[in-house]
């Protein structure tokens, strides 16, 4: 009978033996993620051929300026996001007060907000000639003093407020992945709740928070319509004035490597701050916190400040645009199109939102099987053009593209004497391109950190019993990160549907979306009529959203909720 | 389980194909008896004379609207198979930078010439000026009295300080202006007058609308504007209490600006775009086409709405508005150099 | 025949550390349960990864079932080597039940055998009640089960168990031996397992491989293993084991603690240094023995006495719970070893 148990070891070599290559993961990761990185390589590669004169000049006259304003805008930015994400986070997870089960959703919420809509809203209605100044001077006199809105403070208020749920989200989720004995162990030591919380949790969650942190920081150096009407110049800003002014766009994508540079220097710091740690959860049971019941002043200071940062994040921009949407000249901006421009803008959300994911999956297991030099430093590569503004990406995008078509076009007149004309250049695959090119970091970020906690042994218990590697992939990892694809495509999705430069530039014929109309009227300052596409853009966006906040909920007590994923109950966040 | 994962894989192509198929073949855009326009004036305001112009001519008009320098690099990215036939952008220095981009054409049209005047068409009969964009000062009609006015050069005197306000340098329209002023008075008198406006704690501004609200506000009394922008608050607001003031009227005149078109190098329907800018020169195309943005129309024959033509006549520069192109970079450079943002 | 080969297996993880794995050389027959036993870094753990096919080899030979595996130029991936593994913290696939779990690696594309197979698995390992719960629904043992029968149910020719025991408390650990033990014969695989603990090793192996520093010091039955350590290091690593200094004259082996018998054949004259098990010292009180009492350890069964010689070399003996000695007692020392075991004194001290 023993003998009759051993199974065949031919029968499956042959299969082997007929089968396909080994080591096809890391070269298609390397391959998807060279892909990705070639319009961010066309773009640094600018700097083999520098702008002197343009240089010289800019040194001469603003680079130090731009240097220290988007040092100085990174810095107010990070620390904005950190206290109003990670204390947040904090509030909802460990505390209890009036509204908590809905704040701990609608906090999220603001990131369906686009960064230059909030921005011109705050500085329609706090600037000098708005309504809140002109009721001060009104009911205080002329000479009332109210900060300057189109600064600084401003650029940061309004970037910390659009850009603190990355935060939020990857705190919450990590302060909920803890386990509350851990808790216990820092009270039972004699540590208050809030240094047991500043010793032992933060800690805890730093790399889930720095994750966070670094998409916001890199959202804010690519961003160039919030700092634009602010009047903040940052180098961003530079990239713009000098291919628009100059009209040497040369020196532009030149100065935006020098973006890639800030990035590459927070992806280091990012690095040395996580460490030799890693995160891998190999113990099945995490009971989350216990959140503590507050009362009297401190449970409405509580709810205060996240409606606070709700009310004034969503709710006063939201009421703006709806009253800008009534009032605006001539009636709102709706021309029959408007389902379409929807259509359009969701589709291209979706599909960019499943190419995003797919290829992180592909460049993130690759990166886990194979620690090979080349394929990480693509694959880092790869991740960088979140920093970059889309315009330049755009750009990035069309110089590969014109290549391969005219290439084709050339050997096809060379060889048949046809011509296949443009194929590429201008067509849907240019603008999804450029979107999986801008956007891999986010879905890239959050596959990842998903991966990070399968624990490796899952791998080779499913190998052993015969899977190979795609197989792992598809019938152990996915389904174990399941939540976290869900975040990383909703995440992708909201960033595709505001994102305005790229699709301006790269948007097939005739292919109109929210964000084009938005432009449209923008650009010709009318502002009150762009309200309506941008109000649609923010409904759009918080459909997911709502949709992410809900497969986050809070796990129950006592389920089974570990590292390893879970059954879509509790999705994974970055 | 190779199954489940070929099935999503189909499910996904199919659900893709047509999409991607629908947007690499744009089928209009190379239809005979049609014409593709790139277009970096907004949709809003040229629609309406692409429908009329359809409607005389049963020529279809497909465009595509984008930033200027973001339309140059598409038409440099497509080269010889570029779609569009027509340009349409808006400041001079754009048309130019076109033109020696290689991105136009020239083409010779009596019509044009006839519809036209000479100083707003190229001189390479690459483009044509299709409306006028006068750029003057304008002031707070509650704290500034039009006669304490007289030119641009002379916002720089102390009675302004704290008062000025202006639009960002990153803006064309500020670069033109310095550049023609480069052109008349040299870059250093230039220099002189940028360093003067500054000394008066210049406040700049992302916007015309921004900064004609803020002087009905109160925060600022005077700054140079496209006379649109007013129209337009004026025609929602007719009390809105600032006005026009046409600087330099004994002098050089005031600074216009022109938007235009051009036959594109690769057009491939070329008779149709030079009838589609005929058509925009006309008087009937022409009263739409500026009256749409309260601009002025470049044909003569043509009136400016009657709200703007309640401000007056003036005298404009007229120096060569393309040669702003040429000199849009020293502008730029100048503009950084005092510290005009 | 051979089972299960492997042939001067090398592997180094970087070039500058000592290799992982050092010519490393082991045979198992069919139905033939090894324990790998070393202490941690010893390189136990690669030779699992190496058979499964998780590593590659730098140089050497892994056959299985008479098919090579790997070598310097074939390398067969872990999916089609045949080969089950039991992990440590057992790796149970969360998202699935428990029959989900045992299924996984089921080829058959017949749901009925499928089917048939998985309830033997579970009745094996008698986990029938609990097929459609998940793992995180069951207790350390009966995770450990469910791991066993996946790794167990497509008829692997060869089982690696990774520390299967060392996550389990010590009732359950003992439970676990046996339980894993008679499996494991009653389906007559094929088994290498890895461990820290030696008795686990000598307890459920026929054949234990002791590992140090990526060397196999020796490899034999457990019996052999104890009372014939090849090397110092086997000898202190599977028991409690002192080194006396001896020479061998033509009566034997002469040591502080008299003549041994020179079993080993050194020539006359040779410097040994002799290994003696405190099973085998005897303790005789004596107020004029040579042997003082330095300290005794309680163990419950018995005491380890500890006894210094009149050299200043220190020996452990152990003595019956009912004999008392205490520190400062004096005692004859006698060695009465079932087997000499001697190494020469090469090295001044080990």
């Amino acid at each position: 009978m023993a003998r009759s148990h051993v199974r065949s070891i031919p029968h499956r070599l042959r299969l082997l033996r007929s089968g396909a290559p080994r080591d096809l993961w890391p070269v298609a990761a390397g391959a998807v993620a060279l892909v990705v990185a070639t319009p961010i390589l066309v773009v640094v590669s600018s700097i083999l051929t520098p702008s002197l004169e343009v240089w010289s000049h800019l040194w001469e006259t603003q680079l130090a300026e731009l240097a220290w304003n988007t040092i100085a805008l990174i810095t107010g930015v990070g620390l904005g996001v950190v206290v109003v994400g990670t204390g947040l986070a904090w509030l909802v997870t460990m505390y209890r007060f009036p509204g908590r089960g809905i704040f701990e959703w609608l906090l999220i919420l603001p990131l369906a907000m686009p960064a230059y809509v909030i921005g011109f809203v705050f500085l329609a209605l706090f600037d000098y000639a708005g309504p809140v100044q002109s009721w001060l001077r009104q009911v205080f006199g002329p000479g009332v003093w109210f900060p300057d809105f189109a600064s600084y403070g401003g650029v940061v208020l309004v970037m910390t407020l659009v850009l603190y749920p990355y935060v939020y989200l990857l705190a919450r989720a990590a302060f909920l992945e803890q386990s509350e004995t851990t808790l216990e162990a820092a009270r039972a030591l004699g540590a208050s709740r809030f240094r047991a919380f500043w010793k032992v949790m933060i800690p805890l969650a730093r790399p889930s928070i720095v994750a966070g942190v670094t998409l916001a920081l890199m959202e804010a150096l690519s961003d160039f319509g919030t700092v634009a009407i602010y009047g903040f110049d940052t180098f961003t800003v530079a990239i713009y004035r000098i291919w628009f002014g100059l009209f040497d766009r040369g020196a532009a994508t030149e100065l935006a490597s020098v973006l890639l540079f800030f990035t590459l220097t927070l992806y280091l710091l990012e690095r040395a701050l996580r460490g030799r740690a890693r995160f891998y959860q190999t113990d099945g049971k995490v009971r989350p916190p216990t959140p503590k019941r507050l009362t009297g002043w401190k449970a409405w200071t509580a709810s205060g400040a996240a409606s606070l940062v709700v009310g004034v994040a969503l709710g006063l921009p939201v009421a703006q645009l709806l009253y800008w949407t009534v009032t605006a000249l001539g009636g709102p901006d709706y021309d029959d199109r408007y389902p379409a421009f929807m259509f359009n803008t969701l589709t291209l959300g979706t599909i960019s939102a499943i190419l995003a994911v797919g290829a992180a999956v592909v460049v993130a297991y690759g990166l886990r099987l194979s620690r090979n030099r080349i394929v990480t430093t693509f694959g880092r590569i790869a991740n960088m053009g979140y920093a970059l503004p889309g315009s330049v990406i755009a750009v990035g995008v069309l110089a590969p593209l014109a290549f391969v078509d005219h290439g084709l076009d050339a050997f096809l007149q060379a060889t048949w004497g046809i011509s296949s004309g443009l194929v590429l250049t201008g067509s849907m695959v240019g603008l999804l391109f450029a979107y999986l090119v801008r956007f891999l970091a986010v879905s890239c970020q959050t596959v990842e950190a998903s991966l990070i906690k399968v624990t490796p042994s899952m791998d080779m218990a499913a190998r052993s019993l015969g899977a190979s590697k795609g197989e792992v992939l598809w019938r152990v990892h996915l389904p174990l990160i399941r939540g976290g694809l869900c975040t990383a495509a909703i995440l992708v999705f909201v960033d595709v549907i505001k994102e305005m430069p790229a699709t301006l530039l790269l948007r097939p014929f005739g292919y109109e979306t929210l964000a084009v109309r938005i432009w449209q009227l923008t650009s010709e300052s009318l502002w009150e009529a762009a309200a309506l596409p941008a109000l649609t853009i923010v409904a759009a966006g918080i459909l997911p959203v709502l949709f992410l906040a809900r497969s986050s909920a809070r796990p129950r007590v006592g389920e089974w909720d570990d590292g390893t994923g879970g059954e879509g109950k509790h999705s994974r966040m970055p | 389980m190779r199954r489940p994962t070929s099935r999503i894989i189909t499910v996904l192509a199919l659900a893709l194909t047509p999409i991607l198929v629908q947007s690499i073949y744009t089928p209009e855009a190379r239809e005979p008896g049609s014409v593709v326009v790139y277009t970096a004036r907004i949709e809003k305001l040229i629609k309406p004379m692409f429908n009329a112009f359809t409607t005389k001519t049963g020529i279809k008009v497909t465009y595509f609207t984008a930033k200027a320098p973001e339309l140059f690099e598409r038409l440099r990215a497509e080269g010889p198979h570029t779609p569009a036939d027509v340009l349409i952008t808006v400041d001079a220095g754009n048309l130019w930078i076109a033109d020696h981009a290689g991105y136009l054409q020239g083409f010779e049209s009596p019509i044009i010439e006839k519809n036209i005047p000479a100083h707003l068409r190229a001189k390479d009969n690459a483009w044509v000026g299709l409306s006028v964009r006068a750029r003057p000062i304008m002031y707070s009609t509650e704290r500034v009295k039009p006669s304490a006015l007289s030119t641009y050069e002379a916002l720089g005197d102390s009675r302004w300080r704290g008062r000025l306000c202006l639009r960002t340098s990153r803006k064309v329209y500020t670069q033109s202006l310095v550049a023609t002023m480069i052109k008349t008075l040299g870059e250093q008198q230039t220099e002189a007058v940028l360093r003067g406006w500054m000394k008066n704690q210049l406040r700049i501004f992302n916007s015309d609308t921004q900064i004609l609200k803020a002087i009905a506000a109160g925060q600022c009394d005077v700054t140079i504007a496209n006379t649109y922008y007013l129209a337009r608050l004026q025609a929602k607001d007719p009390g809105f209490p600032v006005t026009v003031f046409w600087p330099n009227q004994n002098g050089r005149g005031v600074h216009v600006n022109i938007s235009g078109a051009g036959v594109t190098k690769y057009a491939t329907h070329r008779a149709e775009a030079i009838q589609l800018i005929e058509f925009l020169s006309s008087r009937a195309a022409q009263n739409l086409y500026a009256d749409a943005n309260y601009e002025y129309p470049a044909n003569p024959a043509a009136e400016p709405d009657g709200l703007i033509a309640a401000w007056g006549s003036y005298k404009a520069d007229s120096v060569d508005v393309a040669a702003a192109g040429a000199l849009q970079a020293a502008a730029v450079k100048l503009m950084d150099r005092v510290g005009y943002k | 025949m051979r089972l299960l080969c492997l042939e001067g297996l090398t592997k180094r993880f970087s070039l500058q550390d000592l290799p992982a794995l050092d010519n490393l050389s082991l045979q198992a027959g069919p139905g033939e349960i090894i324990a790998l036993l070393g202490p941690s870094g010893s390189g136990k753990t690669t030779v699992l990864r190496l058979i499964a096919g998780f590593e590659k080899p730098d140089t050497g030979v892994v056959e299985i079932g008479g098919e090579i595996m790997a070598n310097h130029k074939v390398f067969v991936p872990p999916e089609v080597r045949g080969v089950g593994m039991v992990f440590q913290e057992y790796a149970l696939f969360p998202h699935l039940t428990v029959e989900d779990n045992i299924a996984f690696g089921l080829q058959q594309p017949d749901p009925l055998t499928r089917t048939q197979r998985v309830t033997g698995m579970l009745e094996t390992v008698g986990l029938g009640p609990f097929a459609r719960r998940y793992p995180h629904e069951l207790s350390g043992g009966q995770q450990q089960r469910v791991a066993l029968a996946r790794a167990l149910a497509p008829r692997p020719s060869v089982l690696l168990l990774d520390e299967p025991f060392s996550n389990l408390d010590t009732d359950l650990m003992a439970q676990m031996h046996q339980e894993v033990y008679t499996i494991l014969r009653e389906l007559g695989t094929t088994a290498l397992f890895v461990t820290h603990d030696q008795e686990e090793a000598f307890m459920i192996a026929d054949r234990v491989g002791i590992l140090n520093q990526g060397r196999l010091e020796q490899f034999g039955g457990p019996e052999e293993i104890y009372h014939r350590p090849a090397t110092r290091f086997v000898a202190r690593f599977v028991g409690k084991a002192d080194f006396l200094p001896g020479r061998v004259t033509a009566e034997g082996i002469e040591t502080e603690v008299g003549y041994l018998p020179n079993t080993p054949k050194f020539p006359t004259g040779t410097r040994v240094e002799v290994m003696i098990r405190p099973d085998h010292i005897e303790l005789i009180p004596d107020p004029m023995g040579s042997g003082m009492v330095l300290s005794r350890q309680f163990r419950g069964q018995d005491y380890l006495v500890a006894v210094q010689l009149p050299s200043g070399a220190t020996i452990h003996s152990h003595q019956p719970s009912t004999l008392t000695f205490y520190p400062g007692h004096r005692a004859k020392v006698i060695a009465r070893p079932t087997h000499v075991v001697a190494f020469l004194a090469t090295k001044p001290w080990l």
